[in-house]
């Protein structure tokens, strides 16, 4: 391909979708949106794939001078954003099929599509940022699509962390390009330590590390089934874009370090809680914060590793974990909208088969990416003695989880959204083959099928569904979680007296102290509005006048 | 103590006492008058600068920008007036503004 | 002779037209609207070609009637000048395009005691020559003069709509105009007494700093800081703008703040600051102040029941951001004197664009309270839309105007390394956003099975357009992030000392 149909390409990549999105504007073309979606992300897909070497393109116009690109990093990301795009729109035209709604779902749909493969070939600090902010706040149409009080209140704490996370990400990255001199070339220079912090947070939330992931069990599971894929499958892991990008790997054994800690809790945290799920939605959001504590883990030993090309090879681990699981969960994602318990025969098993080959590939059974990802993470030999045991343990915990999931999938019946059925194999497809095309995670393969690795990655198979059956039968069906989604969130308010009274009962008990907190909150507002509409405005005016002019002169007279 | 001293002075006084005024005061004429007595205090001051000494014309120049200021002062009067018969006509009070 | 036609003076157009257009809208009451809307698009293209004209490199200069400074007038255009006359003529053609279809329903109908709508038209083109005469203007006293035309055609704005509250908001904007214009004529007074000379070009190499030079900027900066309703001054502001006619709200917080903290800024960076008399300590102070205007506006943005209230309280925000330049720069042009500029280009788009739409809103549902936004249905798509992309610009999200203004104002902040600057923008973006995102999040509150409600058709192509203009004007705010480092290469021009 000529380096101008290249640069043409990567231009195309967030433009197409950016554009078809603002088309949502015009009434008359809303209802052509769904079926244009799932054309948007082909030039991204057509970008990842054809596209050999390195491709940068300046525009000094854009922004202050942006720069457009793709790199290797970027290119593993790009394959993965623009097929779970392709498989989340193609799935949300069936999905969303009879919904009234849906020309503004698919222009939403289309905006996230854009900034989410914009972050992909931004490379300049500005440009990145956008996309980021694009997709975010973009998003926020998605998880509130159904209109229903538990998918606003979940867009309501997704707000929240979103708009904290921008600040902290704006701030890190204005701090990041103050300290480095512009132009900003991300991943180059040594960042001072609270630009470190503000990056990290604003990249933690998105990944939904814990204590940061409150909003995730509750906004992936509010959206319609084909934006969790994408939000599960492909935004979250732009946490992980954000910090190859402009963390220095290696360079910070500290930071490292804390990160391996906080993936390690992530990865048991989220499978603790998720397994107590009903909602299998709700259980999946759990596992992806599980598995994004994985990928933080490879993240971590790349950042404390003791060279470069250790370094290097961490982060091709972590890249690797991130295409396996960003396929393996949109599949599994996509399958939530199935009803195998209402089909017969071969449907049924169809179903469950299709639904298990992206749970083998998590749990990291022998042939499947999640084997050869975790091989990648052992062979390194990173990282802290624990972290082998660990990860064995840590793929037991997903089987449990997973195990539960299949239970909860094979018992629900209803009605399947006709047409679905078919982006749903192809994702179950992609999951089980996509993976081997990427050379690295092919070389792999070799080595994850020695019979230590095998064995190692039986037993906790074993376990974990001899644990998860168990768990199931001693859960039964009881339609409320024993841990509602959204954890910490949920006791944190029940604790400040701000959980939401039951619907069906709303004590009084239970009531008041929302009440009051409110009431005080509002009564304080109401104080400092006062204040400002206060009688005695022009007294005060004129005290404030007098107080400048006098203090100015006393500045002026000073020096 | 020259005239031209004197004269600035004068408007000093003006200026202060009508800049007090305007702030204590409830009704609404008399911050209106208050503000136009601020300005006459203003330009009696630009007057006195125009002073040159006993012998020498005075500057133009201030008095030309007395001239105008005078011109603003009238309309911004007029314009006040007016307006506190509306605030006074749709019920307002002088203590509101 | 085969003397090409010469070039029109575009900047003195830009006076000229409105000034006579007033004239003859006052005259000619029931043309007064074509009148209006036809100087205004005059003014608008002669505004953007004095633009494209200084883009070009070289700033603009004239002297009125061939006499040349100290004795005659000079004008002046430097990019700052060009970019914000083009502001000044974009924002007033879209204002003026709405009010042409708006301004008869909004206002009651002419009875005793209230304003017809047709004097919307000449006090808008009073306002609009007083603008740009003072963007031009290179003269202290020319400086006042136009400001007292603003200020003058504001008020009258401000008690247009008829309402009782906004006759006494007028009263209150008037006095302390007045008041304002006044403090600053004296300090003018002052300087003239000691240096003799009233063209600011020329008076930079006189002052210096001692006592009456002091005494005169300070006078000046207080009366310029009451003027542009700088924390805690801004007591006037939130009622005259929260109770006009939405097309004289949009006006009065897009232009008509700007233009005294233009002067503010014209006066530190080409004045006091190159002559010494600006100190470190009284930057810091305005800073201060600014700071506490970003905070406390924006706080007052959140708990403000009335959308218009909010987006008036926004502006009392908007006005602290542009102050940081003077402790941010010290006294010679930096990033933070860029991003201001930014963020006052972006501002005036961003807010005539979102008062339109409270106008619209306040058709369409009848009131403005934020609580009660849920019912979205009635609001037409545009409408909604134009509200989420002139939030964007002023919360400062990518890739806005407010969004470039801001990133430059934080890197200078801390390449400076104060911290205090960072916190205080960073609080104030996440105030906004917080307000903002109040009243945004509302319109996806719609149930499911509310019936959308089919729009009707406005009558005509023309009418058509019209609808579209709040939306053009948000558009313009984003498109200016967008293509940031044109503006930010014309605001050199003639920046350099």
């Amino acid at each position: 391909m000529s380096a101008g149909t290249a640069t043409w390409l990567v231009l195309l990549v967030p433009l197409l979708p950016l554009l078809l999105g603002t088309l949502g504007a015009f009434r008359g073309l809303r209802a052509w949106l769904p079926a244009l979606a799932v054309l948007a992300p082909l030039p991204a897909l057509a970008a990842a794939l054809l596209i050999e070497g390195d491709v940068g393109v300046r525009i000094p116009w854009l922004l202050l001078d942006s720069r457009l690109g793709l790199d290797g990093v970027g290119r593993v990301f790009l394959a993965l954003f623009a097929c779970l795009w392709f498989l989340g729109s193609w799935h949300a035209f069936f999905y969303l099929r009879l919904d009234p709604r849906r020309g503004r779902f698919a222009a939403l749909l289309l905006l996230a599509m854009a900034g989410n493969l914009g972050t992909a070939v931004a490379q300049d600090a500005l440009s990145f940022y956008a996309a980021f902010a694009l997709m975010s706040f973009a998003s926020y149409g998605l998880v509130v699509h159904d209109g229903t009080p538990g998918s606003l209140r979940a867009g309501r704490v997704y707000i929240v962390l979103v708009v904290l996370g921008e600040l902290a990400l704006f701030s890190g990255l204005v701090l990041a390009v103050a300290a480095a001199g512009a132009p900003f070339e991300p991943g180059r220079a040594a960042i001072p330590g609270l630009a470190l912090a503000l990056l990290s947070l604003g990249f933690g939330i998105k990944a939904g590390l814990v204590p940061l992931h409150v909003w995730l069990p509750l906004a992936h599971p509010a959206a319609p089934v084909p934006a969790s894929a994408v939000l599960s499958g492909a935004m979250i892991k732009v946490g992980l874009l954000g910090a190859l990008r402009f963390l220095p790997l290696p360079g910070l054994p500290g930071a490292g370090e804390g990160l391996i800690l906080l993936g390690a809790a992530s990865a048991l945290y989220g499978v603790a809680v998720g397994v107590l799920q009903t909602n299998p939605k709700a259980l999946l959001a759990y596992s992806s914060i599980s598995q994004m504590g994985l990928i933080a883990i490879g993240l971590g030993l790349a950042l404390s590793a003791p060279d470069p090309a250790l370094a290097g090879s961490a982060v091709a681990a972590a890249l690797l974990f991130t295409l396996h699981h960003g396929f393996a969960k949109a599949a599994l994602f996509l399958g939530t909208a199935l009803a195998p318990g209402s089909a017969a025969g071969l449907g049924r098993w169809l179903r469950m088969i299709g639904l298990g080959l992206p749970a083998a590939a998590l749990i990291g059974l022998p042939l499947t990416s999640g084997a050869v990802a975790k091989a990648a993470v052992k062979d390194l030999g990173l990282g802290p003695a624990w972290l082998d045991p660990f990860l064995s343990v840590s793929s037991a915990a997903t089987a449990l989880l997973l195990v539960r999931f299949l239970a909860l999938m094979g018992g629900r019946s209803g009605e399947e959204k006709p047409g679905t059925l078919a982006p749903w194999l192809a994702s179950v497809l992609l999951s089980a083959l996509a993976v081997w095309a990427w050379a690295p995670a092919a070389e792999g393969l070799a080595s994850s099928l020695t019979a230590p690795t095998i064995v190692d990655s039986l037993w906790p198979l074993g376990v974990g569904v001899a644990l998860g059956l168990g768990l199931s039968w001693f859960l039964g069906s009881s339609p409320t979680p024993l841990v509602p989604a959204g954890d910490l969130l949920a006791f944190g308010a029940g604790a400040a007296g701000w959980r939401r009274p039951p619907a069906a009962a709303p004590t009084a008990a239970g009531r008041t102290p929302r009440r009051d907190l409110l009431r005080t909150a509002l009564a304080r507002g109401a104080e400092l509005a006062a204040l400002e509409r206060g009688a005695h405005i022009w007294a005060v005016g004129a005290v404030a006048s007098a107080a400048l002019a006098a203090l100015l002169l006393a500045s002026l007279l000073s020096s | 103590m020259t005239a031209a001293l004197w004269h600035a002075l004068v408007g000093a006084g003006l200026f202060s006492l009508s800049l007090y005024h305007l702030i204590v005061a409830q009704d609404l004429l008399r911050r209106i008058i208050a503000v136009n007595l601020l300005g006459t205090g203003l330009f009696v001051i630009l007057v006195a600068l125009g002073y040159r000494g006993p012998d020498a014309p005075p500057d133009p120049v201030p008095h030309a920008l007395v001239l105008t200021g005078i011109v603003v002062a009238v309309s911004a009067t007029g314009l006040a007036l007016a307006l506190a018969r509306r605030v006074h006509a749709s019920g307002g009070r002088s203590e509101d503004v | 002779m085969s003397d090409a036609l010469p070039a029109p003076d575009w900047a003195v157009l830009t006076v000229l037209l409105p000034l006579l257009g007033a004239a003859l809208a006052f005259v000619a009451e029931r043309q007064a609207d074509r009148i209006g809307f036809a100087a205004t698009t005059g003014v608008a293209l002669s505004s953007v070609m004095l633009l494209l004209q200084v883009a070009g490199g070289a700033p603009y200069q004239q002297s009125i009637g061939g006499w040349a400074v100290p004795l005659g007038i000079a004008l002046k255009a430097d990019g700052l000048a060009a970019l914000m006359l083009a502001m000044t003529g974009l924002v007033g053609l879209g204002v003026a395009a709405q009010a042409l279809r708006t301004m008869a329903s909004e206002l009651p109908p002419a009875r005793q005691g209230t304003a017809a709508p047709w004097a919307f038209w000449p006090l808008w083109l009073l306002l609009l020559g007083g603008l740009n005469a003072l963007y031009l203007s290179a003269d202290q006293f020319n400086l006042y003069v136009t400001l007292e035309i603003v200020s003058l055609a504001a008020v009258g704005l401000t008690a247009l709509s008829g309402k009782p509250e906004a006759f006494t908001a007028a009263m209150r904007y008037l006095l302390v105009g007045f008041l304002a214009s006044l403090l600053y004529l004296l300090g003018v007074a002052l300087l003239y007494a000691r240096y003799g000379v009233l063209d600011i070009g020329t008076a930079q190499s006189l002052l210096r700093p001692e006592p009456v030079a002091q005494l005169a900027m300070t006078v000046m900066l207080a009366g310029l800081a009451l003027k542009s309703a700088l924390f805690p001054l801004h007591f006037w502001l939130p009622p005259a703008h929260g109770n006009a006619a939405a097309s004289a709200s949009a006006l009065l917080s897009a232009l008509v703040v700007k233009a005294s903290v233009y002067l503010v800024l014209r006066l530190w960076f080409d004045l006091f600051g190159p002559t010494g008399l600006a100190t470190e300590a009284a930057g810091l102070l305005l800073g201060l102040l600014g700071a506490g205007a970003i905070l406390w506006g924006s706080l007052q943005a959140v708990l403000a029941e009335r959308l218009k209230l909010l987006v008036a309280y926004s502006t009392v925000a908007q006005v602290g951001y542009l102050f940081l330049a003077l402790p941010l720069d010290g006294t010679e042009r930096g990033l933070a004197w860029q991003g201001v500029a930014m963020l006052a280009l972006a501002h005036a788009f961003a807010k005539s664009a979102m008062f339109l739409c409270c106008q619209i809103v306040q058709d369409r549902l009848g009131h403005d309270r934020i609580r009660a936004l849920t019912s979205s249905a009635k609001l037409p798509r545009s409408t909604q839309l134009t509200l989420a992309l002139a939030a964007i610009s002023l919360i400062g999200l990518p890739p806005s105007g407010g969004f470039v203004g801001k990133w430059l104002l934080l890197q200078a902040s801390l390449e400076g390394g104060f911290t205090l600057w960072t916190a205080v923008i960073m609080a104030g973006t996440l105030l906004s956003a917080t307000a903002m995102f109040r009243v945004l999040v509302r319109f996806f509150a719609a149930q499911p099975d509310d019936p959308v409600e089919a729009e009707a058709p406005p009558p005509g192509i023309t009418a058509r357009l019209i609808d579209l203009v709040p939306f053009a004007l948000a558009a313009v705010a984003i498109l200016l992030g967008l293509v940031a480092t044109w503006p930010l290469m014309v605001l050199q021009v003639g920046a350099g000392g």
